[in-house]
């Protein structure tokens, strides 16, 4: 079971993928963040082993946000139009989904996550 | 006052020169077609004079020939030159006739003058047999000098209308590249990409979530945006009512979106309502707004748009709230697109982007309803 953080300046976005975690088993504890600054904030306390980043958001935007978190965090990167693409690169455990997604894109790169996670704890 | 008229039109005329210089290729080309002329000419005259009295080496022959081609070099690159000149403004043909007779007489006149004068400095001949020597060799030659000069003339002028017509060429592509930037412009200006993808997930998010009512006016919302954007892309001017309403589409998806965020008000007097307006003037601006009042952290800010009538003016006032370390430094492209657009079609309007006291930001937009261009 990992934490997730999700963090996006939309309500409904949030709600959303609130929702699609909801049917994942491997999901435990879910933080919402609805801009950079109090994402920061949730990481530090709650250190988040998945973080789900919007990367248009206020005050500090997800590229900066990623930036701050520990590196062995897995982020992905959520945004609808792909001129950030190259700029996520540089992390390595780092995916991304372009908004809107099926179903099965946001559980593979969950499930992406869930495993790089599963193999850094043991 | 007269020394200053010479050195005027000295410097002009030396500037109009250097721009019209022909390119380094074209005097190597001419050079090296003269000598090689020279050098066949110089071997011809050696052979027909070979074992007579008159007879002289091959060296020495091509060197008392060069003052005629040296000059004639020279004369290839000051006839390109003139006829640039000559050519480079409209003119009526008879006035380019007379300028092109003008301009070969003078260049053929030096010609005899320099490549006469250089044969006597390169034999050591007496000058004082400069004029009779000069008049007995024109006797021979005249002719031929003139259907050189005719002959080098048509090939200046050949040139002169290829590099216009390049030129246009030229011009027209870079018209063609203006133009589907202008209309590239256009078309960030109707839709913003990012927003068409936030707007399509936002109906997807509805789905997810079962909100089907909301989905269906996302999706109505956003069928209407796009039916304005395609239905109406060629057409210049709008109705007012027309634009409030596709704001009105916009502003109901970005609630969708940012519900905890935004609060609208719009308010537009009944006699603006049937005014024509240029196609997608006031959108960029509210979407500017809502960029802006989409960074806050707090909740319920408002984007109002006022849009009022005063005589034969326009007045279309948006205030929203900006947060104080706002992150969208200057204006998005929307804006400088709007500026763009109102000092085309406008002599007088008035855009005003300011932030207010109290953490607000006011953006007035004055233009005339009579003389719009649209």
């Amino acid at each position: 079971m990992f934490d997730i953080l999700i963090a996006d300046d939309e309500q409904l976005a949030r709600e959303t993928v609130k929702y699609l975690l909801a049917q994942c088993e491997q999901v435990g504890k879910v933080y919402e963040a609805n801009n950079g600054k109090s994402a920061l904030q949730l990481a530090r306390l709650y250190h988040p082993k998945i973080v789900l980043l919007d990367i248009e958001m206020p005050i500090v935007d997800g590229i900066e946000v990623a930036e701050q978190l520990p590196k062995e965090t897995s982020i992905i990167f959520i945004t609808a139009f792909n001129h950030f693409q190259n700029r996520t690169h540089s992390r390595e455990y780092s995916d991304y989904l372009l908004k809107p997604f099926k179903d099965e894109e946001f559980y593979q790169c969950l499930h992406k996550a869930c495993t790089i996670q599963h193999r850094l704890s043991t | 006052m007269l020394n200053q008229a010479i050195s005027e039109f000295y410097t002009e005329t030396v500037s109009l020169i250097r721009a019209n210089l022909p390119s380094r290729f074209f005097v190597m080309s001419a050079a090296l077609i003269w000598l090689a002329v020279h050098a066949i000419y110089a071997h011809l005259q050696f052979r027909a004079f070979e074992g007579s009295e008159k007879a002289l080496g091959w060296i020495v022959g091509w060197y008392e020939l060069s003052p005629w081609f040296i000059a004639y070099i020279f004369h290839t690159i000051a006839l390109y030159t003139f006829t640039k000149i000559i050519e480079s403004k409209e003119r009526p043909l008879g006035q380019r006739i007379i300028l092109h007779t003008i301009s070969m007489g003078l260049l053929l006149v030096a010609n005899w003058l320099s490549s006469t004068g250089l044969f006597f400095v390169i034999t050591q001949a007496d000058f004082a047999t400069f004029i009779p020597f000069l008049l007995k060799m024109l006797s021979t030659t005249i002719q031929l000098d003139f259907l050189i000069c005719f002959g080098l003339l048509s090939m200046c002028l050949g040139l002169c209308f290829h590099d216009k017509r390049i030129q246009e060429r030229l011009d027209f592509k870079n018209l063609q590249t203006a133009l589907i930037d202008e209309q590239l412009k256009t078309l960030r200006t109707q839709l913003n990409p990012h927003f068409l993808f936030n707007a399509l997930n936002t109906a997807v998010s509805l789905i997810r979530l079962k909100r089907d009512e909301e989905a269906v006016q996302a999706l109505a919302e956003l069928s209407s945006m796009l039916r304005k954007i395609l239905e109406h892309k060629h057409d210049t001017g709008s109705k007012v009512k027309e634009e409030v309403a596709f704001i009105k589409n916009y502003l109901c998806i970005q609630q969708m979106r940012f519900s905890d965020k935004l609060d609208v008000k719009i308010s537009v007097e009944e006699n603006c309502l049937e005014l024509e307006i240029p196609n997608m003037l006031l959108h960029p601006l509210v979407e500017n707004a809502v960029q802006h009042g989409s960074q806050l952290e707090s909740n319920r800010n408002l984007v109002d748009l006022k849009v009022s009538r005063n005589e034969d003016q326009l007045l279309v006032k948006l205030t929203n709230k900006v947060a104080e370390n706002d992150q969208h430094k200057g204006f998005g492209i929307g804006v400088s697109n709007t500026k763009d657009r109102l000092a085309k079609l406008y002599k007088n309007y008035r855009l005003d982007l300011s932030a207010n006291r109290d953490g607000f930001f006011e953006t007035t937009l004055i233009i005339p309803i009579s003389d719009a261009n649209v």
